[in-house]
Parts: C-alpha cells; structure tokens; sequence
C-alpha cells in the first residue's frame, strides 16, 4: 500500500513536542495529536468518521475497498483517521497491518464495537488495550441489540475495560454527540492478566504457537467480560426480517437466480447504458470532437506536425491525446458505473452472499469466495480488477486472479464490440460456443495453476453481515472516493502505455511485430493479412482490437469471426492492465502472464478455427 | 458420542466445538469468537460450498475444507 504507509512514517518518527515548536512557530500540542478510529468490519465506524470530520468514508469492509486510510479533521482541528475494518491486528492482510500500523502510531484510540456481536468486536478491544494505547470505547448498534432483547449494563463495562464507554445509534447519530467531549477523558485501560510489555507483544505475533496461547488468554478473558455485561432477556427473539431475507439468498436456487438477475442488470446498465451509450458521447462526442482537436492545434504550433515528437505528444496513441481521451473518455464513467454498481451490491449485504455461494466453484481454481470481487470488477475494467486482488489473503490467490483476469476476462471495452461481431457471426450459437470456451479455458488456466503453483490457498473464513437498505447518500460518496483513488494510482500508467505505445509506432516497432505475426495470422488462424492489425491494436486497447475486427468482419466468414473473437479475448491484456500487474505482481510473473497469453490466445484461436470449420456448426 | 465435523453437520443442528487442530485457522476462528468449547449452530450449507454457521448475533460463512478439519459435538 505505497499510498498508505508514508504517513505512518511520518507520524512514528515524529520529534518532542518542545524541539518541534522551536522550528515551527505556533503549533499547538492539539493540532499534532492524532486520534484513529478502528473497528471490525460493518460496525458503523464510517457513519461515526462522517459524524466527527464531515468527511466521508467507505460504508463497510467488504473485500473490495481500498486500504487506504481516509483522514479528516475534528473541529478542534486535531486529525482523525479512520482505518480499514479488521477483526485483529495479526497482519493476516493488508488491511491489518495497515490498521496496526496506524492504531500503534496513533496518540489516542476511538475503538468502535457492535453491541450486536461483543463477543467478536471486544477481541479487537483487548488487542488495543494491550498495546497501553490510551482509547475510548463507542458501542454502536443499540437499537438493534434492544430489538433483539439484549442488555448491556455499560458502566459495568466501563469498569472492566478500564475505559470510557458510549452507547449510539450511529445511523440514527444517538449519542454522537458525546464521542468528542469523552475523548479527552480516554486512557490507557485494563490489560489481559500478565500481559506482557509491548514489544514483547509484538514479538509474540510472529509466532504462531505463542499467539495461539495469547489469543486464547484473551479469547477467556473477553468471554469472562461480555458475560458480565449482557444479559439476554429469556423468550424467543423473531429472526428479523434481514436475517431471514439473507438466509434465504444463500439456497442455491435463490442464489442462482439473483445471480443472473444481478449480471443482467448489470449488463443492461454497465454495458450497453454506460459503455455503449454514455461512453459513446463522452469519448466520440466529448474527447475526439472537442478537446482532442484542441489539445493536437495547441501542440501543432509548438512542435510541427510529423514529426517524431508530435506523435509521441499529440498522435493517434499521443501522450497527450490518447492518454486524455482513454482515461476521461472511457475510464471515468464507466469505473463510475462499475463502482456504483459494487457499492451497492455491498451496502445491502447481497455480495458477502455471492461470495458464500460462489466458494466451492472458486476453490477448485486455487480461489475462494472472496475472488468474485475481482471477477466481477474485471468484466468492467481488468485494470481496476487487478488493483483490487490487493483484498485475497495470499500470493498465491493474487497470481492466479490476476492471471485469470488478464487472460480469459473480458473487459466491458471489448464486451460492447463483442455484442456486435456475436451478431454477425451467428447470435445466440455463437454466443454459446465463445461462452463455453472460455470457460473451459478459465477452468483449465485456473486448475493449472492450482496444481503448478507451490502452497495451499487459504479457505474461506467469511462474516456476513446482515441484509439492509444501502443509502443512497452513502453509495455516491463511496463510489466517488473508490473512482478516485482508482484514477489516481491507474491513470500515470496509462500514460506510461500510450508513451511506449507511440514510441513503439514512431520507431517502426509497431509495425515489424505485426509483419512478425502476419504468417500466424494467416497460416494458422486462417484470418486475413490485415487481421495481423487488430491483434496489435488490441495490445493498445482491447477494444481497439475487436473494433479493428469489426471492419474486416465482411471479407470474414462467421467461423472466422468467432475464431478470431477468442484469439482476441484470451490475447494480451491491454497496456495499462500490463503495466499494473507489472506494479502489483512482479516484471517475471508479467512476462510469464504475456507468454502464456500470446500461447493460450493462438493454440485455442488455432483449434476453434480447424474445429468449427471442421464441424460446420456454425 | 462419535466425533463428527462441522462438514457433517446438518441446517438447524447445534454443536460446540471440540478441536480446530490446524494453528492458523485456530487463530483466525479464536478471533471471531469460534473457539474450542463455543456453541455454534448450522443455519445453512450450500451443497460442494461452505457451511454457514450462527454464533453469538453473527453469522459466519466456513469453506468446505475449514470445515472438515473442525471437530464438533452434536448438543
């Protein structure tokens, strides 16, 4: 998490205050201080962070989000940072070391807990109580734990914790209020019995066995704790109606159904609204009709047309030109959509549950549940997809999804041009064939991988929240942050890709590989010459590929097409996509990725091509 | 009484865990509150998928190998 850590830096090597105030004037010992927020996931810690800086922050913890910490200030001007919902600090992902990172560097703790699930929520508690970090606890959710008949007897909590305690409401802001005037009482609180000092502590993480016994001490004295303060009124408590709604998304029949009505929905809006219908004004009408033109004269009088420079700058692939009309053209809205769309799923609790009934298929690819988020993002944009592989557990679930998506995923990009050339090549048959070899090759990659690659990777261990309304106002601010950090780490890469892209077409380079692929264009996948084009074009854009395809596709028999069609699929991942699994897994497992792509997109493109014209199916 | 695992056990039926012998995944339930000694109950299971288990006021989706390696007792 480069965009993460640098802060903490900052922050743990900070100087004493008298030192620092020699240098810098008038600095209050207030101002430096840093309060951060922590909490499991789905507690109602974002709606507390919104309450107390006014900023926003994503609603919930679903693999998905980003580990970045979002920071605000109070109206004392203190800062405030919220970090990403995790059940421990046992650095078993990112986001737990990101949140231990900031909750060690941190001056005073606001931890909040959900009065629904004490038992889980206060393990967390007691971590933070052992570290000595001087805290104050917000016990959130009141109302649905009286609604569930259960009682917590807080100044009895305060006692045992050692620490301020304040029951709310957050959705409701019941007792917000009061969060801010208790902060000043916070204090380093109740250990667990011979805890032993912090560094000792921290050491202990590193080993397994001794954590074990840690935790376990832990685990007893937190059980012992929520024991004293609960009492659950006897009598049958009714399932409420969410658990019963979400019990009901996990029977295979429900979940299969939803599910299509889900993709299909998100196809109607993501594909054929944003990416056909609103991506075409925004990059034909908006980007090519206007500021292109604008930004290629402003170029054109400083540097003269034709020359090396001008394309590099202002050509069809220019830095300028190209990286503009692809990431404010294409990316914005349909990463805006993409977001939304995710957001929403998540909110309302029906993606933990997608997760749940996808697991089994998963984890014979080396995958669990967890990856349908990256699956689903890269139907949208595989660049995006591959940047959230960052939330799987291990490096070995990160190599095969990523691995996966940049083969066999089609992105919404090429999906809208796919649409087209399905039509021509035969609908509904030809659709059916595509689908099933992709699949097949999907499950042949993933159970290759599985086997090759050393380690076991990690089953699921899922919390499911319960199933609520999203609010809207929730889900425009989460998609705005995610569609934002998203542009800011994806969109220099972007303009590294058209920057190699035109130097590759002002050197000659561009044109020598597709002279190089002409014969296997030809000979093996018996396409015309000028097919050669696309599948440089594609490397470009995967769209630009299918798109290229789309104009030969009246020489083109329907055998030819879809043949070509999958070639063009499992072909290289587009430029920017590349250069982000260059960033997140490595230049070696890169280049193996293109390898395998290059081998993968003409062996089956060859076969398909012999098969059906073979079979006359089509 | 034969010892069965959670993979064994059916929608509806409560248990307490008796052993979760694989160290990590121990550290993990323990964090969730899924310890030895903990009663938990089946609410559903999703066929060749994971089985989704009730403790406290929270649910909690296990993978179909976690679950074949946690011992439990029928209650």
């Amino acid at each position: 998490m480069s965009t993460s850590n640098a802060p903490f830096l900052q922050d743990s090597h900070r100087c004493p205050g008298s030192s620092c105030r020699e240098n810098t004037a008038v600095v209050d010992v207030a101002e430096t201080e840093t309060i951060v927020l922590a909490g499991n996931p789905n507690v109602g810690k974002s709606v507390v962070f919104n309450s107390l800086t006014g900023l926003y922050t994503n609603v919930s913890n679903f693999p998905g989000t980003t580990v970045d910490i979002p920071k605000g200030f109070l109206p004392d001007s203190r800062v405030l940072k919220d970090t990403p919902g995790v059940y421990g600090l046992s650095k078993y992902n990112e986001e737990e070391l990101v949140a231990e990172k900031a909750i060690l560097a941190a001056d005073k703790v606001i931890n909040v807990v959900s009065a629904l699930s004490l038992e889980r929520d206060l393990f967390l508690t007691q971590h933070i109580l052992d570290y000595r970090k001087p805290m104050m606890v917000v016990l959130n959710q009141m109302d649905e734990a009286r609604a569930q008949g259960l009682e917590i007897d807080i100044s009895k909590l305060e006692t045992l914790l050692g620490v301020p305690v304040i029951a709310t409401v957050a959705v409701t802001g019941e007792g917000l209020d009061q969060i801010l005037p208790m902060l000043a009482r916070a204090c380093i609180g109740n250990t667990v019995p011979d805890c032993p000092d912090i560094e000792a502590l921290t050491a202990l993480e590193g080993n397994p066995a001794q954590r074990l016994h840690l935790y376990g001490l832990r685990r007893k004295h937190v059980n012992a704790l929520v024991q004293q303060v609960i009492t659950r009124k006897t009598g049958v408590t009714p399932l409420s109606w969410s658990k019963r709604f979400g019990n009901w998304f996990l029977n295979p029949v429900v979940g299969l159904l939803s599910g299509v009505v889900a993709l299909l929905t998100l196809y109607q809006v993501v594909g054929v609204w944003i990416s056909g219908d609103l991506v075409g004004f925004t990059e034909e009408t908006l980007m090519l009709g206007y500021v292109v033109p604008v930004i290629q004269k402003a170029v054109s009088a400083v540097v003269p047309q034709g020359t090396a420079l001008y394309t590099i700058l202002a050509g069809e692939f220019g830095v300028l030109t190209m990286s503009l009309q692809y990431i404010f053209g294409v990316l914005f809205p349909l990463i805006l959509g993409f977001y939304i769309y995710i957001s929403i799923l998540e909110d309302c609790g029906y993606l933990p549950r997608i997760a749940v009934l996808c697991d089994g298929l998963l984890s014979k690819i080396g995958l669990n549940g967890r990856a349908v988020i990256p699956i689903i993002l890269g139907f949208g944009c595989v660049t995006m997809a591959t940047v959230s592989t960052r939330v799987l557990s291990s490096q070995r679930e990160r190599t095969i999804a990523s691995t996966i998506l940049a083969i066999t995923i089609p992105c919404s990009a090429q999906i809208a041009v796919l649409i087209a050339l399905m039509a021509m090549a035969g609908g509904f048959k030809a659709w059916i064939i595509y689908l099933g070899l992709l699949t097949l090759i999907l499950g042949i990659l993933g159970t290759a991988l599985n086997k090759i690659l050393p380690g076991k990777s990690t089953s699921l261990i899922l919390d499911l929240p319960p199933m609520r309304l999203p609010q809207p106002k929730n889900i425009l601010r989460k998609t705005w942050v995610r569609t934002m950090v998203f542009l800011k780490e994806a969109a220099p890469l972007f303009v590294l890709g058209s920057l190699l892209v035109s130097v590759a077409q002002v050197t000659g380079a561009l044109v020598a590989i597709q002279k190089l692929l002409t014969p296997l264009t030809v000979k093996w996948l018996q396409l015309p010459a000028e097919a050669a084009q696309m599948f440089i074009m594609g490397m470009v854009r995967r769209d630009f590929g299918a798109a290229g395809l789309y104009y030969l596709s009246d020489q083109m028999t329907s055998a030819q097409i879809l043949a070509a069609l999958v070639t063009i699929t499992l072909f290289v991942p587009c430029i920017a996509s590349f250069t982000v699994i260059c960033k997140e897994r490595g230049w070696l497992e890169s280049a193996l990725v293109l390898a395998g792509s290059w081998l993968m997109a003409f062996t089956a493109g060859g076969i398909t091509a012999r098969l059906l014209t073979w079979s006359g199916i089509l | 009484m034969t010892k069965i695992t959670l993979q064994d056990m059916q929608t509806g039926q409560s248990a307490v865990i008796l052993n979760i012998p694989d160290i990590d995944v121990a550290t993990q339930a323990m964090r969730m509150g899924i310890a030895e000694g903990q009663y938990i109950t089946c609410i559903a299971k999703v066929p060749a998928g994971p089985t989704v288990l009730q403790h406290g006021g929270m649910e909690l989706a296990i993978g179909q190998h976690l679950c074949q390696q946690i011992e439990v007792q029928l209650s």
